[in-house]
């Protein structure tokens, strides 16, 4: 087993904005990317730098795992649909907001962008432990199936913090 | 696996047939007399109906297989008793010279010692020496390539060993199960309230129920809902049985897909109570256990991720067994949200029904633990399990079935249809649900396979609902039965199915849990009671 | 009505995260669904949370959406005849 191909990405309050330009950059005719929230925005764009330096590309296949990690789940974008709920004066839950909560969202839009049918899974974890990390991603293996992983860490706690470090794992 | 331990090790309680793949009468060593990197012994009683015997005297070709099985049973002692990975040799040698002085007879016991000259990878270099009573009778060099892809026979699996759930139906799986096979539910109407100002029907939990359990079993204040529940309902799990959950070869798997979200209500709580991994660390904290737990979060199909996850790390041998539990809490958060996907349905909801008319939300908290062992009859083994995507959108299923097809199909693999007693669905009572469910049923070949969903009782449990409809599935198949679908009358699906609002008889052993979740993820699991194929 | 469409319009852009897109690229009249703009089934509960929010319009399922959401034209003339606030 190995890794193939690493990409990271790390921001603080600029995040927002730089994600915008490395999407405009490196991706560009995706217009799906304006309705995810951070956290999603975070891993789609960190995939896709991952991927295009994938040659040649894989696009539909039932091969391949993604298996993503971080500490915060989808805290990012619960608190922006809790503001949605807060005041039952002002009370207008909104479905394009709660439909990001929940933190494996991001591995589906991962799938959908590139046909990915193999296995797609989140795991949650307090302390980031890259060996740990490694160690699951690795058990998608055990699947026969499976002959690559897209895996890492993707945390986005609030739109102020930005953290990606994303590999192709090969068995 | 340090000297000290090594000198102290008992190896007479190594039976040989688990370290080493061959079988009578090719079996060159009889007992492992001691082990050390450089160093292993065996000893042999040369026998009359072992096949390299020939006028009662042992072979040339049986003394290097003999040498060589010694540098098998090195490997496969590392590998079982150091490594904790599934022994697996199979090899081919080449003779560098080998000098017999004298051919052993029946009735001798040849005591062998390998040293390890050279190691290369799967590449052994070993000086060997053979004695017997009489002193040397062969020595030489051999070179020994091991072959890791041919893996022994062990005839482990993993296996159920306990389970619970906590639910409004009961604190325990029998509970549990009269209630649903009596039809019983706590699915009821909410009114709006100033804080939620639409109406909803669901199952939830009376928490003053639990609260005997919780006394009983020492769970304080310092614990959310969500902890406590699945702290209970581990902990009369682990009742059951004998295992020491403090132990670091147990391990927690646990499944949620919103913890502790309700606390966002509170402005003046610390956001790391919130988190998933924190709660998770309390609750394997509070049995003593000291690893760090693997913590899912895969929307809906959450259950049945943790335990596929649970059983590829006891057959990878990372662990001897698995805590698998899971919980969701239903909260303002969670409730507005699906009335904001106007999902839910204003009754109780009718799975795969004409009139159906959308999901009710639910509340449970079920374990089951997993050990790695040889299953006797009446074992429920996890066999098989896969996730896979729809890669279509996030949060509407596939109109194939796309996802839930693959899922069904890497996860059957060639089992025989026929012999399962069950396919238990999904079965949310949503319009796409449903209906996308039934099209992936007749893309794998199920059709004729009675079918059910276990929503009627429960609601949509989320991060519970993969364990505690494997566990009725268990408890029903147990009794000969399959559950009915309470809400089901009349079907409402392109793809016929055979599902039935009453219990229906089985004689089968075996069945497939299917889930599906947002994020496109689907995910499908194959049980089996017993061990034989 | 052709200012209550620019308003739809800009709402829309907002509600529905059309981020590249500007009220000129919307055709008043072109179907929002299927081919137009591409809109799936969480942006119709967006646009009826729309509806609720700046118009006091509560429709109670997606399918009664269906032809009010026909295009923003449809829409305007939904939401002038039946606006609360």
């Amino acid at each position: 087993m190995k890794k193939v191909l690493e990409t990271r990405l790390s921001f603080g309050a600029e995040g927002a904005e730089k994600l915008v330009e490395l999407y405009r950059t490196h991706v560009g005719n995706y217009p799906k990317f304006f309705k995810m929230d951070p956290l999603c925005r975070l891993g789609f764009v960190a995939s896709e730098m991952l991927l295009n330096q994938e040659n040649p590309r894989k696009y539909d296949c039932e091969d391949r795992a993604i298996v993503l990690f971080n500490r915060s789940a989808s805290l990012a974008d619960d608190s922006a649909y809790q503001k949605t709920i807060r005041d039952p004066e002002d009370y207008y839950p909104s479905p394009a907001v709660f439909v990001y909560t929940l933190p494996n969202i991001v591995t589906g839009e991962i799938a959908i962008r590139n046909k990915y049918y193999g296995e797609s899974s989140f795991y949650v974890m307090e302390e980031r432990d890259d060996e740990l990390m490694m160690r699951t991603a690795a058990l998608a293996f055990r699947d026969p199936a499976i002959t690559s992983v897209l895996a890492g860490w993707v945390e986005c706690p609030d739109p102020e913090h930005y953290e990606a470090d994303l590999f192709i794992l090969e068995k | 696996m340090t000297d000290g331990q090594q000198k102290s090790f008992d190896f007479s309680k190594v039976e040989i047939g688990g370290i080493l793949p061959q079988r009578v009468p090719f079996v060159m060593v009889s007992r492992l007399v001691s082990f050390s990197y450089p160093r292993t012994v065996t000893e042999f009683d040369v026998a009359g109906e072992n096949a390299f015997i020939q006028d009662g005297k042992l072979l040339r070709e049986g003394l290097i297989e003999n040498v060589a099985q010694t540098c098998a049973a090195r490997i496969g002692f590392i590998n079982k008793y150091i490594l904790h990975k599934p022994v697996n040799i199979g090899y081919v040698c080449a003779v560098n010279d080998f000098r017999i002085s004298r051919s052993p007879r029946i009735g001798e016991t040849l005591v062998t010692t390998i040293d390890v000259t050279s190691e290369f990878g799967t590449i052994l270099v070993v000086s060997a020496e053979v004695c017997s009573d009489t002193g040397i009778i062969a020595e030489g060099s051999m070179t020994i390539a091991l072959d890791e892809s041919r893996t022994v026979e062990v005839p482990e699996a993993v296996v159920k060993i306990a389970d619970n759930i906590i639910s409004p139906l009961g604190t325990t799986t029998e509970a549990n199960y009269r209630a649903v096979l009596e039809g019983r539910s706590a699915l009821r109407h909410y009114p709006a309230t100033r804080e939620l100002p639409e109406a909803f029907f669901a199952s939830l939990i009376d928490e003053s129920s639990l609260s005997e359990g919780y006394a009983s079993f020492g769970i304080g204040n310092g614990y959310t809902r969500f902890e406590r529940r699945i702290i209970l309902s581990v902990a009369k799990a682990l009742a059951q049985t004998d295992l020491d959950p403090a132990s670091d070869r147990v391990l927690f798997v646990i499944s949620s897909t919103k913890g502790n979200v309700e606390l966002l209500e509170d402005p003046g709580e610390p956001i790391e109570n919130e988190r998933l991994g924190v709660s998770a660390l309390k609750i394997a904290s509070f049995f003593g256990n000291k690893v760090t737990p693997l913590v899912v979060s895969n929307a809906c199909i959450s259950g049945l991720c943790a335990q596929i996850a649970a059983m590829r790390e006891l057959t990878a041998g990372n662990f001897d067994a698995a805590v698998v539990t899971g919980s969701d809490v239903q909260s303002r958060f969670i409730i507005s949200g699906f009335q904001s996907f106007k999902a839910l349905s204003d009754e109780a909801c009718r799975p795969f029904d004409a009139d159906r008319k959308g999901l009710n939300l639910g509340e449970a908290a079920a374990t089951m633990i997993f050990k790695r062992k040889e299953p006797s009859e009446g074992d429920w083994c996890l066999l098989r399990g896969a996730i896979r995507n729809d890669a279509n959108h996030i949060s509407g299923p596939s109109r194939t079935g796309e996802g839930s097809f693959r899922a069904l199909r890497a996860a059957l693999g060639d089992f025989p249809s026929d012999e399962l007693a069950l396919v238990s669905v999904h079965g949310t009572s949503t319009a796409y649900n449903d209906e996308m469910e039934s099209i992936a049923l007749d893309r794998a070949g199920l059709v004729n396979v009675p079918v059910n969903s276990l929503k009627g009782y429960y609601g949509h449990t989320m991060g519970a609902a993969g364990i505690l409809e494997s566990i009725l599935s268990m408890a029903s198949i147990d009794d000969g039965k399959v559950l009915g679908t309470r809400g089901y009358s009349r079907c409402g699906v392109s793809c016929p199915v055979d599902m039935s609002p009453v219990p229906r008889k089985t004689d089968k052993k075996a069945f497939v849990k299917l889930l599906s979740g947002f994020g496109g993820c689907n995910a499908a699991a194959l049980f089996r009671k017993g061990g034989e194929r | 009505m052709e200012e209550l469409i620019l308003e739809l319009k800009n709402r829309i852009l907002e509600a529905l995260k059309l981020e590249d897109m500007t009220p000129e690229d919307i055709d008043s009249d072109a179907p929002l669904f299927k081919d137009g703009l591409g809109l799936d089934s969480i942006d119709a509960l967006e646009l009826m949370l729309l509806l609720e929010k700046n118009y006091g319009i509560k429709l109670k399922s997606p399918a009664e959406g269906k032809e009010i959401f026909k295009s923003v034209r449809t829409m305007a003339e939904y939401v002038a005849a039946n606006r609360v606030k």
